[in-house]
């Protein structure tokens, strides 16, 4: 088992080294000058040729790629002339309001698929028909699109909940920053005013966000309960007198829990693209919104960071995912060993 | 016989998928202690009536007419909860193929206690352990204890088998439902589990319905026998009355497809005192996968017109000894002569040229031939390739060789999914022996095909032999076949070969303890009857 | 000889109106797309004295900030996001093939070579390498596709490069070898035809996604300039009078993709449907 988690790791390794030199190529080799894409369409002639020498873009190529990746793995990811900061603070400082918008979301994504597909694969007819027309709406609507109905709906019609105005009503002040986590950050200062404040502004961006993670999953548990409810182990255990609920929830859900594990990673991806796509529309102060500015202000070195980085993470997931799924199926730890 | 001594009664029959009536009125008894064998080849509806009975159709199916009356209670009528009150208890279920019918990320102990406690909620913990443990060694599970903590893919085919035969007499049910139990497992797995379904059974006065398309197993193990064809029954009777004198001829087609002692395929035997230089020549073939040695040592010599079978438990290296001679894998040591040219090492240009003197018939005549391409190219394809016609001629030729083997004009354009089984593997024969190769290796040809076209299948093979003269290599599980059809026997044991000679040999005087222990697992419906 | 029924007969593939709908609503996006064609010209004129007009018999779909009548550039967007995503998926998925033939039926060493960038190329999540690749080549809807086909490329790769490997142990394709067909004849007449229907689910798949991503890029902005009706523009356009009560104006675009991409996966999922009640 630990030799084969040994070669993913090693083989995650070597994925994320081409992704940085696919990073890299896609800056440096394609027509166009990089220092001036790195630097900015504002940026003078004395700053580009600048930042031409401190890229050590006269040096032959590898060594160009030398320089970035060492650079990278330094923590000197350059700076964004967009935000006018180091990349590397002007992500970090954004992270929290992102994780706690994500996390939210996935959460959600993953209780509202467990039901949905438990409902569609245990009850037949109109309420399987409901969760399919469900999964196929949230797979097919771009996540800044949801985020525009819900603000039409719930905030400019129903005003049950605030529209894009950040993270907290502007006459209330963010609480001492404990986790960066407002609605915990609040909570661990007991005001409730803010609790309610902080969770009521993400309610809207936090479905917006997970309804394609919700649906993908829904979709994939979904097929996965069909695909286990015809195995003849489950006959077998309908044959000892075990009525049908029970039977899904033991033998039904645990097996088609397994292969959604390993798609952990693709969840992941959801969740940074969709950030980055969904918290422009609510003005939400994070790193996906960061980001989209600094595309149209053609700030590539934070976009490059930024893509970089979220391939780390994804490669990651995917590597956690396998691990995971590992550990919980007997099958994969022993049929690894005997290889 | 009594009323009351009818534990299960089917009266009348039907049940359909969807709108497709698949069971057509069937009504027979179980009698208490008896076994009863239900027999019929794929799509009788055999499956279905045993779900049937459990109350547990797959989902589009239902019972639109008739009764089913279990220990004189109408199943048909109860719900699916009261269902679940006799199931376990009452009445229980051993289900086909053991590789999937256990829970695969579930411990052994976990699914037998799951029935044990199902049926009495009360029991503390380490009883329902100590019962497992009982239930275990009943079903020969050595190491009991251990075995709990497993998990299914950790232990063999036939003690998966084993398990679930553990989980079915758990709460000692009156009426035991066994599909098809021992049709994935090897002959002498088979006839073990077959004595322990026996055995159990009479110990604690079990009544068994045995469904399965092997008469031979309902002969070793069944008292009465309902013969069944497409949705109906065709014959009702006790075993020793259908196999000594069937009525309907139905039932006499498929036990003349069953290969008795003393029968022998038609021709002229091959003449062993004639000297003739072999077609092949296998010498010394080794294959290892890594440092696992699969083939070990395997010379053989196949001359024209000869047959020779390879008989073996799985894992015995039968199929890769077939795949390494043709060259669907290459050798790790040893020769392979194909009429004095080097067949075993030749490599590409040169191999594809020698491999028209040496082809193959698949064991799945289901995937064997390529779903997109019509009858016609399939067998043309062979000449084409190796320049031996144009298109045209090509199709001509395939043309007149299937209508040979009974595949008139009308099959010509069709695709493979629009033919049954048997014509399906006409079809592979046909496509194998266009070339007129000097040797056809046949891997299980007949194993994937109902039992009432196997026969056809074995006569056809056996003409084309004589009239193109090729030798054959014939990978068989069955020793029965082996014995029908072979002119020497090769018994292949862990890679090797350890016995080898002619039919009468091997089954009169036979030497290897493996081959004693292979012969005494076959089952012969005239034997006991 | 009968032909034997194993299978059960499933209700649900006997019934022909999903498969009825699901082409009729395409029919109406292509008719819509090409109507678009003809009116391409109106599109973009503004017209100051009308702006932000409610849905009306004049304008079905009411107008936009500048006064522009939103059905007529929904019609326009049709017809962009429909050529667009169709080229991205060919090229993305012929290229694809020719990899996945490569790699599936060709030597150990060329497998590792070409599937090293393609793991690479899938370790990003898709959307972020095809705004990097549009943001290298500068604005525009042509970088937009090309970023999308290097990012499609792989997707077919992998998946068909499994298929391809499994069709090597396919009984079928072993028969091939013993009559002696050369290798890449094995590959054009017996594996290509058996890559056929998951090549086709692919390509549905993908072709959403592909609609997706354009309005994705669009709503970034690397991918349609300002006045060109794509519907990702036209939804971030709409995203300033979503508070104030205009609805229409980003609803609209969004709802004709959702309508699109809802069609093309139901037939995706009928196309699925049909290959495992063959299989």
């Amino acid at each position: 088992m630990f030799r084969d988690i040994r070669q993913r790791l090693a083989a995650s390794v070597v994925t994320i080294v081409l992704a940085s030199f696919v990073s890299f190529v896609v800056l440096r080799a394609l027509p166009g000058d990089p220092a001036r894409l790195i630097a900015g369409p504002l940026a003078g002639q004395e700053t580009i040729e600048a930042t031409r020498r401190g890229l050590g873009l006269d040096e032959p190529f590898f060594a160009q790629y030398g320089l970035f990746l060492w650079d990278f793995v330094r923590g000197d990811w350059g700076y964004s002339f967009s935000v006018g900061e180091q990349v590397r603070t002007a992500l970090t400082s954004r992270l929290a309001a992102t994780f706690e918008l994500a996390l939210y979301a996935f959460l959600l994504a993953i209780v509202g698929a467990l039901v949905c597909a438990s409902v569609a694969s245990f009850r037949p007819g109109l309420r399987r028909g409901l969760v399919r027309l469900f999964a196929l709406v949230g797979l097919g609507s771009p996540p800044f699109w949801v985020g525009l109905v819900l603000i039409v709906v719930f905030s400019a019609q129903l005003g049950w909940w605030p529209g894009p105005s950040g993270r907290l009503s502007p006459q209330l002040v963010p609480p001492p920053s404990v986790t960066g986590f407002h609605t915990i950050d609040f909570a661990l200062q007991g005001d409730i005013i803010g609790v309610s404040d902080s969770a009521a502004h993400l309610v809207l961006p936090v479905l917006s966000l997970a309804l394609l993670p919700w649906a993908f999953l829904t979709r994939l548990l979904t097929a996965n309960m069909a695909d286990t409810a015809v195995q003849p182990y489950i006959l077998v255990v309908r044959s000892k007198g075990v009525a049908a609920w029970p039977t899904h929830v033991r033998h039904v859900l645990a097996n088609s829990l397994l292969p959604t594990v390993s798609s952990c990673g693709l969840i992941l991806a959801t969740m940074i693209t969709g950030s980055v796509l969904v918290e422009t529309v609510f003005n939400w102060p994070g790193v996906g919104a960061m980001l989209t500015e600094g595309i149209s202000s053609q700030d590539f070195a934070l976009v490059q960071s930024f893509i970089l980085l979220s391939a780390i993470l994804y490669v990651i997931g995917n590597l956690v995912g396998d691990a995971v799924n590992r550990m919980i199926d007997a099958r994969l730890r022993t049929s690894g060993a005997a290889q | 016989m009594t009323q009351s001594a009818t534990v299960v009664n089917v009266d009348g029959l039907r049940v359909a998928y969807g709108g497709t009536e698949v069971v057509h009125g069937v009504s027979f008894q179980l009698r208490r202690g008896s076994r009863l064998g239900v027999v019929g080849e794929s799509g009788s509806g055999k499956s279905t009536i045993a779900r049937a009975i459990l109350g547990l159709l797959p989902s589009e199916g239902r019972v639109t007419d008739g009764r089913i009356t279990l220990l004189g209670t109408d199943v048909v009528q109860r719900t699916d909860k009261e269902m679940n009150d006799l199931r376990g208890r009452v009445v229980s279920l051993v289900f086909q193929d053991p590789l999937t019918s256990l829970d695969p990320v579930k411990r052994i102990g976990k699914q037998i206690a799951e029935v044990i406690v199902q049926h009495d909620k009360k029991l503390p913990r380490p009883e329902v352990r100590k019962r497992c443990v009982t239930l275990l060694n009943e079903v020969g599970v050595n190491d009991a204890e251990r075995r709990l903590e497993q998990y299914p893919h950790e232990i063999s085919g036939g003690m998966r088998q084993r398990v679930l035969i553990a989980i079915a007499i758990a709460n000692q049910p009156d009426v035991l439902i066994a599909d098809e139990p021992t049709t994935a497992l090897d002959v002498t797995t088979q006839a073990q589990v077959l004595d322990l379904l026996k055995t159990t059974a009479d110990r604690h006065g079990m009544s068994v319905i045995l469904v399965t398309h092997d008469l031979g197993v309902v002969a070793e193990f069944c008292d009465e026998v309902v013969v069944m064809k497409t949705g109906e029954i065709v014959e009702t009777g006790t075993a020793r009355q259908l196999f000594s004198a069937p009525r309907e001829d139905y039932t006499r087609h498929l036990l003349d497809c069953i290969p008795r002692a003393g029968d022998r395929r038609p021709g002229p035997e091959f003449d062993y005192q004639v000297e003739t230089e072999p077609v092949v020549r296998v010498t010394g073939l080794r294959k290892q996968y890594g440092r696992t040695t699969v083939l070990e040592d395997v010379d053989l010599a196949i001359h024209a017109r000869e047959t020779v079978g390879i008989v073996g438990e799985s894992g015995a290296g039968k199929s890769t000894l077939a795949r390494t001679i043709i060259r669907l894998e290459t050798p790790s040591g040893g020769t392979v002569e194909l009429a004095g040219a080097d067949f075993g090492r030749a490599r590409s240009k040169r191999l594809r040229e020698l491999r028209r003197d040496i082809q193959m018939v698949f064991q799945d005549p289901f995937s064997s031939l390529d779903p997109h391409m019509q009858i016609q190219d399939i067998v043309a394809q062979p000449l084409i390739v190796h320049g031996l016609a144009d298109r045209a001629a090509a199709r001509t030729r395939a043309a007149a060789m299937l209508d040979g083997m009974g595949l008139g004009t009308e099959y010509l354009e069709r695709v493979p999914r629009n033919l049954s089984g048997g014509q399906r593997q006409r079809v592979a024969i046909a496509r194998a022996l266009i070339l007129g190769p000097a040797l056809t290796v046949l891997d299980e040809p007949i194993s994937a095909l109902d039992v009432s076209v196997r026969a056809q299948v074995l006569d056809l093979l056996r003409e084309e032999q004589l009239a193109l003269g090729t030798a054959y290599l014939f990978i068989v599980h069955d020793l029965a076949v082996a014995r029908y059809f072979c002119d020497r026997i090769a018994v292949l044991f862990e890679g090797r070969i350890v016995e080898y000679g002619t039919p009468e040999d091997l089954f009169e005087n036979p030497v290897h303890p493996h081959t004693k222990r292979l012969l005494g697992a076959i089952p012969d419906p005239w034997r006991n009857n | 000889m009968a032909v034997t029924v194993t299978a059960a007969p499933t209700m649900a593939s006997r019934r022909p109106w999903p498969r009825i709908i699901t082409i009729i609503v395409l029919a109406a996006y292509l008719t819509l797309a090409i109507a678009g064609i003809f009116v391409q010209d109106q599109s973009n004129v503004a017209d100051v004295t009308n702006t932000l007009q409610q849905p009306s018999a004049e304008h079905l779909l009411g107008t936009d900030g500048e006064g522009r009548d939103v059905l007529t550039r929904v019609a326009v967007g049709a017809g962009i996001s429909i050529m667009l995503a169709a080229i991205s998926v060919v090229l993305g998925s012929v290229g694809g093939l020719i990899v996945a033939l490569a790699c599936g039926l060709g030597a150990r060493w060329l497998d590792r070579v070409l599937m090293a960038p393609m793991n690479a190329v899938l370790a990003f999540p898709q959307l972020l390498l095809t705004m990097a690749i549009a943001i290298a080549l500068g604005t525009g809807l042509q970088s937009a596709v090309i970023g999308i086909v290097v990012t499609i490329i792989p997707v077919f790769a992998v998946t068909l490069r499994g298929e391809a490997l499994r069709s090597r142990s396919e009984a079928f394709v072993e028969a091939a070898i013993t009559i002696g067909l050369p290798r890449w004849r094995i590959a054009l007449r017996h594996v290509v035809p058996y890559l056929g229907t998951t090549m086709t689910i692919q390509v549905a798949a993908n072709f959403g996604n592909a609609v997706i991503t354009l309005a994705a890029l669009s709503y970034i902005g690397v991918g349609a300039r300002p006045p060109t009706a794509e519907w990702g523009a036209m939804i971030n356009d709409g995203l300033q009078h979503a508070v104030s009560g205009q609805w229409w104006v980003g609803v609209a675009p969004g709802l004709a993709l959702l309508g699109l991409v809802i069609a093309v996966n139901i037939l995706t999922d009928q196309i699925r449907a049909r290959r495992s009640a063959d299989a």
